[in-house]
């Protein structure tokens, strides 16, 4: 369970939605690559660097490439969002 | 193949097996298991063997704990540790080419030669040295150093010396942090299972296979696309039987150990097959080559040029691929003509699931029957150039 504010879970919820053209898509923190359509390998470094950009936070290539699902993601930016 | 039919490696799991279970309290998991480990090595392999192994982890350790101690020069420190092995690596690669060559006009460089390979192949430096650029990788973005036994314990489990697979140093450092679990009569049965099951591929599938199609004293001929396909074939039961044979161990022992192979001929795609054939070394490279070439380039180049950085990632990674198996040009070219393939697919794919007929089940339907053929013929044809070198042989 991830403590990010709602206005966050929001702000990742649109971003996921934009990107993977899925205005209906809901964020559940077991979501993982292979249940969204687009959301491959090619697709994942640009959601990296969108959360980046809208977040203003940076991750290094260690935790990119620990990042499973979207409960993850949201630890992550709850974490880089406190030390920020 | 000595490794598996030799009894005292099915003493060593027993004794490990039983061993494992008598940690003391003041030893973590790591350092029980690379102790236990260490001695299976030298069981097995030899004094020599072990003793080297053991002067490299140390050695390794020793550059990682100055890399992490350092606020200057980390750079450099971390390039010449990676520099090192991959260097190490090199040699051992090309050691192995001139064996293949020999005899030369000097006999006492051919010896040394042979005894320089014997040696790498020994300790199965090639998975040795993409653990070492696991590890280093994870401690130079600031994970926990492993002390030297630990790290010899991750970097050669003796159960994945014949042929891996590619554990993941994380993982290996994470079983301090979980709770000892009992062995139990069904978590016994399932190694077992899947130890014989790895067995039963290697020893009667694959040997079969060979056997009939070449006979005892045997060479394989390589000239024809079915002697590609045959090769093909006995390389898949013979590599999935040693990975399930190491994957049982592992599970017997509670040391992580990757799944290699998940059904690869059902894959409807080239893409798809080399996610589920050597899987570890797939992931391997995705988390260790992929990601940071990926991130890197797109910092660099900006996210406009995303999609080509990302293609030209994906082939040089294949390239990685065809040079770790092979440091020849037949292999470069064979992983860049891999990566070329399946970056073809991804462009491909992308444009076919903006057509409406990718929707219709009849082109489903078809995909799912047609595909595996079309992997088959693609990823053997990919290989029959480079089979005869793989199999040691001139063309």
């Amino acid at each position: 369970m991830s403590n990010l504010r709602p206005a966050d879970e929001a702000k990742l919820t649109d971003i996921f939605r934009t990107l993977f053209n899925d205005p209906a898509l809901v964020l559940r923190d077991e979501l993982t690559a292979p249940d969204v359509p687009g959301w491959d390998s090619f697709n994942h470094i640009n959601l990296v660097m969108q959360i980046e950009e809208d977040f203003s936070v940076r991750f290094t290539t260690e935790e990119i490439s620990g990042l499973a699902n979207v409960g993850e993601f949201k630890s992550l930016i709850a974490r880089k969002l406190v030390s920020a | 193949m000595s490794t598996y039919l030799n009894p005292a490696f099915y003493a060593a799991v027993a004794i490990l097996y039983c061993g494992i279970q008598l940690q003391p309290a003041w030893c973590s998991r790591t350092v029980w298991f690379g102790a236990l480990n260490l001695a299976a090595l030298i069981a097995l392999f030899g004094a020599k063997a072990a003793a080297a192994f053991f002067a490299f982890a140390s050695l390794l350790w020793l550059s990682l704990y100055f890399l992490q101690r350092s606020k200057q020069g980390r750079l450099r420190l971390e390039i010449g540790t990676y520099g090192a092995v991959t260097v190490l690596f090199l040699l051992h690669k090309q050691v192995l080419l001139w064996t293949g060559v020999l005899p030369s006009s000097h006999p006492e460089f051919d010896k040394a030669a042979q005894v320089i390979a014997s040696f790498f192949e020994t300790i199965a430096f090639a998975y040795l040295y993409l653990r070492s650029l696991d590890v280093i990788r994870v401690v130079s973005n600031g994970g926990k150093l492993l002390d030297p036994l630990s790290l010899s314990g991750y970097l050669l489990p003796f159960f994945m010396v014949p042929a891996g697979p590619i554990n993941v140093y994380v993982d290996h450092a994470r079983i301090n942090a979980e709770p000892v679990s009992v062995p139990t009569w069904s978590s016994f049965v399932a190694g077992i299972d899947t130890i014989t099951s790895g067995l039963f591929l290697k020893f009667v599938i694959a040997e079969l296979w060979k056997l009939y199609f070449i006979g005892l004293p045997g060479v394989w001929p390589t000239n024809g696309f079915l002697d590609s396909i045959i090769i093909f074939v006995y390389v898949y039961f013979d590599f999935f039987g040693y990975s399930l044979v190491a994957l049982g161990v592992g599970r017997l022992l509670g040391i992580p150990t990757p799944i290699n192979f998940k059904a690869p001929f059902l894959s409807t795609s080239v893409t798809e097959f080399w996610t589920k054939w050597h899987v570890s070394l797939g992931d391997f490279v995705r988390r260790g080559l992929f990601i940071p070439l990926q991130v890197s380039m797109v910092r660099r180049f900006g996210r406009r040029w995303s999609y080509a950085t990302n293609l030209v990632a994906l082939i040089l990674c294949f390239a990685f691929v065809g040079l770790w198996h092979r440091f020849t040009w037949t292999f470069v070219a064979w992983g860049f003509f891999v990566g070329v393939i399946v970056a073809l697919e991804k462009i491909l794919r992308d444009r076919w699931v903006m057509t409406e007929m990718s929707r219709m089940e009849f082109a489903k339907q078809s995909q799912r029957i047609l595909g595996p053929v079309y992997v088959f013929l693609v990823i053997v044809g990919t290989l029959h150039l480079a089979i005869p070198e793989l199999m040691g042989q001139v063309r």
